[in-house]
């Protein structure tokens, strides 16, 4: 139960033992028959909760103008009076007082009127000779209480109804219920696409997701014709219909994307003067133009320190961008992680031999292997060495790797002095700095790294963390694909259907099981590819060995799409057989994103089922 | 005719006067002769002219650009030999693929540091 709404004239309020009494309930009543008039005045004062005060009218126009001065709680209205008739009567009375309920009071003839004007919006209305007081009473609340909820309703149907972005409420299987004016103006063709219509596609799917997950709320990006779009959908768990809320985000998109081009160039235009000053200062430095004192050498050192950090902060600035853009293409290949994590230790060596810091591997004796970019996840152990380095004034920084299942488990610990509770949520974030004293001279960080080595770990489709004590220190763990034909199809899974997410494209995964299921050699995957090219007339497919043959992945390729293409897949494998005996028969199956599944995982799930 | 000095001739080309003034500094104190031009056109000519042991070109410069003076003396027999080292600020550009497809010898990057700098070029010119 809700708590109680006021109404005038409700029960006397009982509080702390002492009863305030409720102010009486204002009635004008309109009408002209001055015995009908005195009924009403004794019935109600016959009612002792609540009372009534009560004001009369003998014409329209008195009543009207009594409306015009003071607001009563109710009217109570005769239809017949002198100067007007009927529902005509009612009317006027609406017109005059739209928010205050009115109760109509006919003879036994004209009660089709009084119907009519319940349907034009009168709370009820009274057949005189049947009143007695406490039915009157009990109406009066009646319509007032009545009226309320209706203003209170209209009100809240005010919100989609006036929103300029649009709403739309759909049942759970796709069909439109609701849909408000500013989705009527937006998109004409809701209606007679259907669930055929981009906004309706995949609601089925979605709600699956959100009834699976436990969550209220999906976010999704859509385009549709040349606007972008971003779609909110929220489901309270058991409800028939979800609710989707569209803004259009084209502008802003826009902006973000002259955003990103605006940091290249100007990242650009920034390095030229700074080569030529930072070049000027080391002629001085260098004593290319005559002697310097150690005053000089070391203010210029300062100087010359300062421009390799803007350097350093140019440079992230426009990796962080790129990143952000979606524009880094990773050059994955098999790297031996152990290895590499040596080589980045080894290069910290001197610094940490400076500093007086412990510097530890801990790798499992022979190879670690990952699936990633070589270049790239050296940036990321050195970003995060670095880091540990830059605030760590004693003790130890330790990295590890070591495989666990399908992920190798890396961290770089520190002892440094840690990041308070509060601030660790702002870690990744871009131009953070804790008031964590750093060193001075060499050791000037851009603010950026940890931004850049989270984003490069996800890249990489892998997470990372960071646990962190005050005075103790602070590790950050991530992980990254272990090497396998497994996850080689699984990252690249995930990088096609991430892409298909974000263009609103279909992309499809076909996968053959080749014989009795071993990873196809790489002649049979070349062989694919190639009639992929020159017989499909596609291009930027990936092929790739899966566990039981290959895998095929189509990016911008529906159902439709997949099936020509399947078939000629299957003619390359046949061919292939005949041309390389012995013969490789081969089933292939196919899922499309985001029609069958959404995640690679599901994609994947799909096309192995028995 | 014989010159007389054994210094390394090297042709530099930006159209940023303080760039040049600085690159010039740096390379005379490590014994070099340097030519120097501010656009692709004036460059270009110097080059054919001039035959230096080495051109150094910036990407983006004034009417001819840093790559149509590669292609040219690498298309013309007279100067075909000669290295050609691409100086730059991009940071987007692919810069291994220019020396590939393009032919420079090597590219350098803005800003540098003047000790990586001079170890390249004593490199392409023989240089002890």
């Amino acid at each position: 139960m809700g708590p109680e709404p006021h109404v005038p004239g409700g029960q006397a309020e009982a509080r702390h033992g002492v009863t305030i009494p409720r102010p009486p309930i204002r009635v004008l009543l309109i009408e002209d028959d001055p015995g009908d008039a005195d009924l009403v005045k004794i019935v109600l004062a016959e009612v002792s909760t609540p009372k009534f005060q009560l004001t009369w009218a003998d014409r329209l126009k008195v009543g009207l103008e009594s409306l015009a001065k003071e607001t009563p709680d109710l009217v109570l209205c005769d239809l017949s009076l002198p100067d007007s008739h009927g529902i005509e009567t009612f009317l006027r009375v609406h017109a005059q007082a739209p928010k205050v309920p009115i109760v109509l009071m006919t003879g036994f003839d004209d009660e089709t009127f009084a119907l009519e004007a319940v349907r034009s919006g009168a709370q009820d209305y009274l057949v005189k000779g049947s009143v007695d007081g406490k039915l009157l009473a009990r109406v009066i609340r009646y319509a007032i209480e009545r009226k309320r909820a209706e203003e209170e309703l209209s009100r809240l149907a005010s919100f989609p109804e006036l929103n300029p972005n649009p709403i739309l409420e759909v049942e759970l299987a796709g069909r439109l219920t609701y849909h408000n004016p500013a989705a009527r103006t937006q998109f004409p063709d809701l209606e007679t696409l259907g669930t055929k219509h981009p906004l309706l596609a995949d609601v089925p799917a979605i709600v699956d997701r959100l009834q699976k997950s436990h969550r209220v709320s999906y976010l999704r990006e859509l385009k549709v014709g040349t606007r972008v779009y971003e779609q909110q959908f929220y489901y309270v768990q058991g409800d028939r219909v979800v609710r989707t809320y569209i803004q259009d985000v084209t502008e802003r998109k826009q902006i973000e994307q002259m955003k990103d081009d605006f940091v290249g160039t100007v990242s650009h235009e920034l390095r030229t003067p700074l080569s030529i000053t930072r070049e000027g200062i080391s002629q001085v430095l260098d004593g290319l133009l005559g002697p310097v004192t150690e005053r000089q050498t070391k203010i210029l050192q300062v100087s010359r320190n300062q421009m390799d950090r803007l350097a350093r902060i140019i440079n992230s600035l426009l990796d962080i961008s790129k990143i952000e853009a979606g524009r880094v293409g990773l050059q994955r290949a098999k790297v031996d992680l152990a290895a590499l994590v040596r080589q980045v230790a080894a290069g910290f060596e001197p610094r940490a031999a400076e500093k007086g810091l412990a510097l530890t591997v801990t790798v499992p004796d022979g190879p670690v292997e990952v699936y990633g970019d070589a270049d790239k996840l050296i940036q990321i152990f050195t970003n995060l060495v670095g880091n540990a380095m830059r605030f760590t004034a004693k003790g130890s920084i330790a990295l590890s790797a070591a495989p666990d299942g399908r992920w190798v488990q890396c961290a770089v610990a520190d002892t440094g002095p840690g990041i308070a509770p509060e601030h660790l949520s702002k870690v990744f974030n871009r131009f953070q700095q804790f008031g964590r004293p750093a060193a001075a001279g060499k050791e000037l960080g851009t603010g950026l790294g940890l931004a850049i080595t989270k984003g490069l770990v996800e890249l990489h489709h892998g997470t990372i963390r960071l646990e962190s004590q005050v005075d103790k220190g602070t590790t950050f763990r991530f992980t990254l694909p272990a090497y396998s034909v497994e996850t080689v199809l699984e990252v690249h899974l995930k990088d096609a259907a991430q892409k298909a997410a974000t263009d609103n494209t279909r992309m499809t995964l076909l996968l053959l099981r080749v014989g009795d299921g071993a990873p196809a050699e790489p002649a049979v995957l070349e062989a694919v590819n190639g009639a992929l090219r020159s017989r499909a007339g596609r291009t930027g497919d990936v092929v790739v060995p899966a566990p039981e043959g290959l895998a095929v992945i189509l990016t911008e390729c529906d159902r439709e799409g997949a099936a020509k293409v399947t078939a000629r897949v299957e003619q390359a494998m046949v061919e292939y057989g005949t041309s390389h005996p012995p013969a490789r028969p081969c089933v292939i199956r196919g899922a499309t994103c985001p029609d069958d599944a959404r995640t690679a995982d599901e994609l994947l799930a799909k096309v192995r089922v028995p | 005719m014989e010159t007389k000095s054994i210094k390394k001739r090297v042709l530099f080309v930006d159209d940023e006067p303080d760039q040049v003034l600085l690159i010039q500094t740096r390379l005379e104190h490590h014994g070099f002769e340097v030519l120097t031009a501010t656009d692709g056109e004036s460059g270009l000519q110097m080059a054919l002219e001039q035959k230096p042991d080495l051109v150094i070109v910036d990407l983006l410069i004034p009417r001819l650009d840093g790559l149509e003076i590669c292609r040219r003396l690498k298309q013309n027999p007279v100067t075909e030999k000669i290295p050609v080292a691409l100086f730059t600020a991009s940071a987007t550009r692919d810069l291994d693929e220019l020396c590939r497809t393009v032919g420079f010898a090597a590219y350098l990057r803005k800003p540098y540091d003047a000790a990586d700098l001079v170890g390249i070029i004593k490199k392409l010119t023989n240089t002890p």
